[in-house]
């Protein structure tokens, strides 16, 4: 008798469990959280959406966008984005045409000059991914009650900065880890963070000839030797670029180069894959890669530290 | 030791925090808390040390309760020896103890028919042991504790079992466990906190210069660069905070079926947060009132089973405004949760299916006011106590 009521009541609660759940799966409201990562844009401070944008739903209208620049690299960080919206927004939806999912942000007060038009600030970023080309920027206003106005839409150009020259040796790696390049040239002179350039002035008293007293040296004159372009994560100071390259812009010496990797630190990862390139007049004439690790960390980290990459000949 | 399998949860990404580093993903296998406690009693004098390992935030062990104690009577009376009608009793206890506020701070983490402790308790007392002195008493129905402790619980995000200025926090309880009828009885209680916040100052800095690629040309032009002015450093200050709270269970004994508990509590605060929204009136330049509350209900169907519904909220800033475009409007910040919980009891073991509907204000709708954020959960536990 007790068993069979308490086996009525298991099923009982059972199917009351499973009947909460089916509703409870139907009525997960609100927003979802999603970084929008994968996304080609991302916009500081705002919501992302992983659909596509809704078209004009009768909401209000978009009075202005000012995207500062027109020209924006791939890979670059909070360019500024700012606009207007028309009397009774209370956010704008930003997009890419053609890109996935658009960012929500919530209006801001009005400028004095126009007290009845909200306003927007949105800092945007271009995944470093991004391909060169044209782009347009949609930005839709919404109103409270979630309609979404006519697509305002503002044309720019994704660049990619490109490094060039005619020896140049590119550094890249995988994590947010503090990585260096060293590079030693045929003279023995070694190029890394706190020696950037291989370029000396000529000594003075040489006739003719820049580094001579009067004699000054031509405003591009470090050109002639091989210069590093960045200090990628230095300290840990995370700037997201994960890439440096030594670069002969003119001439690169004949003879015997040295690449080095040197890890000052990790700033909390677990390891950095690192690859190295190699390209001699637009041509990959060698490559390396490897992993640093947490006793790749050790030791000094000065000229003449790191780990060797590799070595070639330059013709 | 309790061991949870997140079956799903709505929030989670396979992302990392930029702030923190730390997984955003919450659907995993996770050891919740593993206790492993050592007691001693010697007549009037008692004795505990209990620490706990978890891998919540990563592989961690730590002291969660580190007890001496002098009790009176100097020890528990058996059923039926002289002097088990004695009506009183009282402890005094110096060391990691358990803070006495409300119900469901003290509630053991072994009788407790759901997964955690209502919101309101983990923000305001998180990790809910403190170090300090305890006087607890009990006469006839009559219940009463009180301690002085630093004010920083073990779970504190910013200063964990530490304290950054001389000043205590008071808190205590008093309450009443009344048999109402034979099969019926309310427990109840009153507490209260009195205490001191710390807002940390913050070091004097530098000139420095800054540079921003306005023009993305890839080098620095002169308009690029930015003065930054140092500062001088500021000095700490503290600020006050309290808490008010009610808590009440009414047990019901049904004949067959098992014990029904009705339980509820409410806590009224400012500036006590140290949990959730760390509540700090020197940076935001006013108090922060804060408000919980929580009502549920457990029944027990047989030995081996048991089921139960939870809602709770917590507003940490009762008082907070956003800025719409024209106006500074009313926000609600409120973190609430509805759960279902049923328990299967297999002594020594417990196993517990939880689905959570979780309702906070985290999210942003398409009109870009503040929503909820979806964060549904299903977590399976189990249980072991040996």
């Amino acid at each position: 008798m007790r068993a069979r009521f308490l086996a009525r009541r298991t099923r009982l609660v059972l199917r009351v469990l499973l009947a909460t759940a089916g509703l409870l799966g139907a009525c997960g409201d609100g927003s979802w959280a999603d970084a929008g990562r994968d996304a080609a844009l991302s916009v500081k401070g705002g919501s992302f959406v992983r659909a596509d944008a809704p078209g004009d739903q009768g909401g209000p209208t978009v009075a202005s966008v000012d995207l500062s620049l027109t020209t924006l690299r791939a890979g670059v960080v909070d360019s500024p984005l700012r606009g207007a919206l028309s009397p009774g927004s209370t956010a704008a939806a930003i997009s890419l045409a053609e890109g996935l999912g658009y960012w929500l942000v919530p209006a801001d007060i009005p400028a004095a000059d126009a007290p009845d038009y909200p306003t927007f600030r949105a800092p945007v970023s271009i995944a470093a991914t991004t391909a060169p080309g044209p782009y347009a920027l949609r930005v839709q206003a919404v109103d409270a009650a979630g309609r979404f106005g006519p697509p305002s839409s503002t044309s720019f150009q994704v660049v990619r900065v490109d490094v060039t020259g005619t020896l140049v040796v590119t550094l890249s790696w995988d994590s947010e880890a503090d990585l260096d390049l060293h590079v030693v040239d045929p003279a023995g002179t070694e190029i890394w963070t706190h020696a950037p350039s291989s370029w000396r002035p000529s000594p003075p008293g040489t006739p003719g000839t820049p580094g001579t007293p009067g004699t000054p040296a031509a405003p591009d004159a470090s050109l002639d030797g091989g210069n590093l372009d960045f200090d990628s994560n230095a300290g840990c100071a995370i700037d997201g670029r994960r890439q440096e390259d030594v670069v002969w812009t003119r001439t690169a010496p004949s003879g015997l180069y040295l690449v080095r990797v040197d890890t000052p630190s990790l700033c909390g990862q677990v390891a950095a894959r690192w690859h190295v390139v190699v390209s001699l007049r637009g041509e990959v004439v060698a490559q390396a890669a490897g992993t640093s690790g947490a006793t790749d960390t050790r030791g000094p980290h000065q000229a003449g530290s790191g780990l060797l990459a590799l070595q070639l000949v330059v013709p | 030791m309790h061991v949870d399998a997140v079956a799903y949860r709505q929030s989670s990404q396979d992302e990392l925090d930029p702030s923190t580093g730390a997984p955003l993903n919450e659907t995993r296998f996770v050891l919740r808390r593993g206790h492993l406690r050592a007691d001693v009693e010697r007549d009037a004098v008692t004795g505990a040390f209990e620490i706990d390992a978890n891998t919540v935030k990563g592989p961690t062990v730590r002291p969660i309760r580190a007890e001496v104690s002098l009790r009176w009577p100097a020890r528990a009376r058996e059923p039926g020896e002289a002097g088990d009608a004695r009506e009183w009793s009282a402890t005094a206890t110096l060391g990691l103890l358990r803070t006495p506020f409300g119900f469901e701070v003290a509630e053991l983490d072994t009788a407790r028919p759901f997964l955690e402790r209502s919101g309101f308790a983990r923000a305001f007392f998180p990790g809910e042991f403190d170090l300090g002195a305890r006087l607890q008493g009990r006469w006839r129905f009559l219940h009463a504790a009180i301690a002085l402790v630093n004010g920083h619980p073990i779970g504190e995000l910013a200063y964990p079992a530490r304290d950054p200025a001389h000043s205590k926090d008071l808190v205590g309880r008093v309450g009443v466990e009344v048999p109402i009828a034979a099969p019926v009885a309310l427990h109840a209680g009153l507490s209260a906190l009195s205490g001191t916040g710390f807002h940390a100052g913050t070091p004097s800095t530098k000139d420095t210069l800054a540079f921003h690629d306005d023009n993305q040309n890839g080098l620095v032009d002169p308009s690029e660069i930015q003065f930054i002015p140092g500062s001088p450093a500021t000095p700490s200050e503290t600020f006050g905070r309290f808490a008010l709270g009610l808590d009440a269970r009414l047990l019901v004994r049904l004949p067959r079926v098992g014990r029904l508990q009705l339980r509820g509590e409410i806590v009224w605060a400012k500036n006590l947060d140290r949990g959730l929204e760390p509540a700090d009136p020197v940076a935001t330049g006013r108090d922060l009132r804060e408000r919980g509350w929580s009502i549920g209900f457990d029944q027990e169907l047989g030995a081996h089973l048991q089921l139960g519904m939870r809602y709770d909220r917590y507003d940490p800033d009762v008082d907070a405004r956003r800025q719409a475009p024209t106006q500074v409007v009313p926000v609600d910040r409120t973190y609430s949760t509805l759960a279902y919980t049923l328990v299967v009891r297999l002594p020594p073991t417990r196993f517990l299916v939880e689905l959570d509907h979780v309702g906070n204000a985290l999210g942003r709708g398409a009109n870009g006011a503040p929503t909820t954020l979806k964060d549904d959960a299903l977590t399976i536990r189990g249980e072991a106590v040996f």
